[in-house]
C-alpha cells in the first residue's frame, strides 16, 4: 500500500478505498478492495478504474471538478453488485479530493438495503394491488352504471345492497334512499318473486324475463321485465341480481294494437251481420214484388180490375218499404261512418213541434190524437233540424204504429237545466208517450239494436231500424234517452237533449 | 474494432418493468414475479451497429442502469443520472398515472442531462388489445425532441431489442 497517499486522510475501518488519478488510473486501494469490483481481474494497480467498476464510465467531468476543487463530494448511493455470483450486496461509492488525487471510498450498506427492499417490496406490492384493484373496480362500474338495464342486487331477504344509475333512473330515488329499502318497495305485484322465487334462485334455477308491476319513488307505475340470478359471494352468503327493462311503453302498444284487433273485429262482425240482416230485409219485398209482377204477368189479362189493382198496391207498397228501408240504411250508415254530425242552427222549437205533429196528424187519420205541449220559451233554441227530425219522426211514427187501436199521443218539450260536471246547462226535454201494446220485458236491453224488433209487433210492418237511428242521434247529441214502457198500457219515451250553443 | 461504453438510465414509477425490459433484453428471460428494485443495478450488454449509409460498423457497450422507481414516498437520487447518454422511460399501459407521470420523469432527466437521448417505453403492452394500445399511444402528450415511443412488452419480448438498439444506435451516431 502507498502509505504516502493514505496518510493525507483518515479511513475509518469499516470504510474500503481506492485512489484514482485525473485519469481514473488507480493509484493505491484498500485490501480486499477487488472483490467489490464488478470484474476483479480488470481491477489492479495502474489500471483504468472504469473497467473494474463500470459505474465510474461518465463521471469524467465530475472526477474533473473534484479534482479542481469545484465539487467537494460525489456519491452514488446503493449500487448493487452480485459477488462471487451469489452474494447481492449494496455499496454506497463517494469520492472526495485527497491532494491532487481522488479517493473513492467504498461503504458497504447491505444490510440497510436489504431492509429497504423488503419495506419497499410491501408498499410497492400493496400499491400495485390497489392500482389493479381500482382499475377492476372503475371498470367494472363503468360498465354497471352505462347499463341501460337496470340493476339491483339484494341480500337474501330482499334488502338491496346495490343499485346502478338506470336503477336510480327509473325509480327516481336518490342512491342512499334505495340502498337498504326493500326490493319489495319497488316490486309491488309479485310475491312470488320476491320470496318465492328466491328459493327457485337459490336451488339453482334462473328466472328469465318474468314482467312484475312496479312502482317509482312518486308512485306511478311501471311494467318490467326482471330476469334474477343468485351468486355466492366470497363470504358464501348468497346475493340475488335483479336486471329489469322498462317495457311499459311497450306493453302500452301492445295493448292498444290489441285494442284495435278487438275493434276491429267487432266491426267486421257488424259489418257482416248487418250485410246479412239487411239482405234479409230485403229479401220479403222483393218476394212480394217479384210473386205479384210474376202473377200479373200470368193471369192479368184475365183477371178484374179489382184483383189486378190489389197486386199492383202491393208493389207499391212492397217498394215503399225498401225505400224507407234504404233510407234508414243509409242514415245508420252516414251515422257508423261518422259522417252525420250536429249543427245547431237557431230554430223555433215549437214551431218544429207543430208541423211535425200536424204531418204525422194527417197521416195517422182521426183514430189518433198527437198532443203538443211545449214550453213557451222555445222559439229561438239552436238545434239541429235534422238529427230532431231522425229522433222525433221515428219516436212519433213509432207511437202511432204501435198503438193499432188509436188513442191520445203526448208529444211535449220543455226547457230545463241540469247540473252537470261543467256547470250549469241548459238543456231542452221532449217526451213522446203512446198509449199502445208496450215493449216486453225481454226486448228492452236491445231495443236500440239494428233490426231489433219486439216478439210483440205481430204483422206490424217495420225495418228494426228506426230506434237505432234514434239513439245514434242521441249519441251524437251526447244526449240521453230512456223509456218506461207497460205492456197493453202504452210506452214513454224520454229524450234530453243539451243546447249546443249554450257551450 | 474499439468498443465503446455508454451509459443508460432506466427511469419510471415502480412496477412499469424496468427491470424486467433489462432481463428480457440482456438474459432474454422473462419472471412474472415483481421484485422491487432498490438503489440501483449495473447491467451490461454489447450491441453491434452498422450505419447503413456510410457501411460503417461498431460495437457498443451499453452500461444500463436499472434505477430503482419512484414511489409517493421516494424519489431518486439524481446522480444517478449523471454522465448518462440517455434515457429509457418506462411506464406500465395498465395504471394511467404512470403514464401521466412520464412528462416529469423526461424532465427530471433533462435538467441532468440537456442533451441526453429519450426514449419512451409504454410497457405490458401484451395485456392491451393492438388498438387499445394506439388509442393510448395517440393519446399522449409528450414535449417533442423524444427519439420515439414504442408500445413494449418484457413478457413477449415485443420491442424489447428495437427500443435498446435504436437508442444505442441513437447514442453511436450522436456520441452523447
Amino acid at each position: 500500500m502507498n502509505q504516502t497517499l493514505r496518510s493525507e486522510i483518515f479511513i475509518p475501518s469499516h470504510l474500503k478505498y481506492f485512489i484514482l488519478d485525473g485519469e481514473f488510473k488507480i493509484l493505491d486501494y484498500s485490501e480486499n478492495l477487488e472483490s467489490f469490483s464488478e470484474i476483479p481481474q480488470e481491477f489492479g494497480l495502474g489500471k483504468d478504474a472504469r473497467l473494474s467498476f463500470p459505474e465510474l464510465i461518465g463521471l469524467e467531468k465530475i472526477l474533473l471538478e473534484i479534482l479542481q476543487g469545484k465539487r467537494n463530494q460525489f456519491k452514488f448511493q446503493g449500487i448493487s453488485r452480485t459477488l462471487n455470483n451469489e452474494n447481492l450486496v449494496y455499496l454506497d461509492l463517494i469520492f472526495e479530493k485527497m491532494g491532487s488525487h481522488a479517493i473513492a471510498l467504498i461503504e458497504d450498506i447491505t444490510a440497510m438495503m436489504n431492509l429497504n427492499q423488503t419495506l419497499f417490496q410491501q408498499v410497492n406490492e400493496n400499491g400495485l394491488v390497489i392500482a389493479e384493484l381500482t382499475t377492476n373496480k372503475d371498470y367494472i362500474n363503468k360498465i354497471i352504471s352505462s347499463m341501460g338495464n337496470v340493476l339491483f342486487v339484494t341480500t337474501r331477504s330482499g334488502k338491496i345492497k346495490t343499485v346502478n344509475q338506470a336503477a336510480k333512473q327509473l325509480f327516481q330515488y336518490r342512491e342512499e334512499e334505495l340502498i337498504g329499502l326493500s326490493i319489495a318497495e319497488i316490486i309491488s305485484d309479485r310475491e312470488e318473486l320476491l320470496a318465492g322465487d328466491r328459493q327457485k334462485l337459490l336451488a339453482g334455477e334462473a328466472i328469465e324475463e318474468i314482467e312484475v308491476k312496479c312502482r317509482t319513488k312518486q308512485g306511478r307505475n311501471l311494467i318490467v321485465g326482471f330476469s334474477c340470478s343468485v351468486i355466492q359471494t366470497e363470504k358464501k352468503i348468497p346475493a340475488f341480481i335483479y336486471i329489469g327493462r322498462d317495457i311499459t311503453e311497450q306493453k302500452r302498444a301492445e295493448a292498444e294494437i290489441e285494442k284495435a284487433l278487438v275493434k276491429e273485429k267487432e266491426l267486421n262482425d257488424l259489418k257482416s251481420r248487418f250485410i246479412s240482416m239487411t239482405s234479409h230485409e230485403f229479401r220479403n219485398p222483393l218476394s212480394s214484388i217479384l210473386m205479384s209482377v210474376e202473377l200479373l204477368e200470368n193471369f192479368g189479362d184475365r183477371w178484374p180490375e179489382e184483383k189486378k189493382s190489389k197486386h199492383l198496391k202491393r208493389i207499391k207498397q212492397s217498394t215503399d218499404t225498401m225505400t224507407r228501408l234504404l233510407e234508414d240504411i243509409l242514415t245508420i250508415g252516414r251515422a257508423e261512418a261518422g259522417k252525420l254530425e250536429v249543427k245547431p242552427i237557431k230554430l223555433n222549437l215549437e214551431e218544429f213541434c207543430r208541423e211535425l205533429v200536424e204531418e204525422f196528424q194527417l197521416t195517422a187519420g182521426e183514430k189518433y190524437q198527437i198532443q203538443l205541449q211545449c214550453s213557451t220559451d222555445l222559439d229561438s233554441i239552436p238545434m239541429d233540424e235534422k238529427l230532431l227530425r231522425h229522433i222525433f219522426s221515428n219516436l212519433l211514427s213509432n207511437a202511432i204504429k204501435y198503438s193499432p187501436d188509436g188513442g191520445i199521443i203526448d208529444f211535449t218539450a220543455m226547457k230545463i237545466a241540469s247540473t252537470g260536471t261543467n256547470g250549469e246547462r241548459e238543456k231542452v226535454k221532449f217526451t213522446v208517450r203512446d198509449r199502445g201494446i208496450g215493449i216486453p220485458p225481454q226486448d228492452r236491453s236491445r231495443l236500440f239494436e239494428h233490426f231489433h224488433r219486439a216478439k210483440n209487433v205481430q204483422d206490424i210492418a217495420g225495418t228494426g231500424l228506426g230506434l237505432s237511428i234514434v239513439k245514434k242521434a242521441v249519441d251524437l247529441y251526447e244526449g240521453i234517452i230512456s223509456f218506461t214502457s207497460e205492456i197493453g198500457v202504452g210506452t214513454t219515451f224520454h229524450v234530453v237533449l243539451p243546447i249546443i250553443g249554450d257551450r | 474494432m474499439t468498443v465503446i461504453s455508454k451509459k443508460m438510465c432506466m427511469l419510471g414509477d415502480f412496477g412499469v418493468g424496468k427491470t424486467s425490459l433489462i432481463r428480457r433484453f440482456v438474459e432474454r428471460q422473462f419472471s412474472d414475479r415483481y421484485l422491487s428494485t432498490v438503489g440501483v443495478k449495473i447491467s451490461r450488454k454489447t450491441v453491434h451497429l452498422k450505419d447503413v449509409q456510410t457501411e460503417k460498423e461498431q460495437e457498443l457497450k451499453l452500461l444500463i442502469w436499472d434505477i430503482e422507481g419512484h414511489t409517493k414516498f421516494k424519489s431518486i437520487s439524481p446522480a444517478y443520472l449523471q454522465g448518462s447518454s440517455g434515457v429509457l422511460v418506462v411506464a406500465d399501459l395498465t395504471r394511467q398515472e404512470t403514464i401521466d407521470h412520464l412528462g416529469d420523469r423526461i424532465q427530471e432527466y433533462r435538467e441532468i442531462n440537456p442533451h441526453g437521448q429519450v426514449a419512451i417505453a409504454l410497457n405490458k403492452s401484451d395485456l392491451l388489445e393492438e388498438e387499445e394500445v394506439l388509442e393510448m399511444k395517440n393519446k399522449l402528450n409528450l414535449p417533442e425532441a423524444i427519439l420515439g415511443v414504442y408500445n413494449t412488452s418484457a413478457k413477449t419480448g415485443n420491442n424489447v431489442d428495437t427500443i435498446f438498439q435504436e437508442l444505442a444506435y441513437k447514442l453511436w451516431l450522436t456520441n452523447c
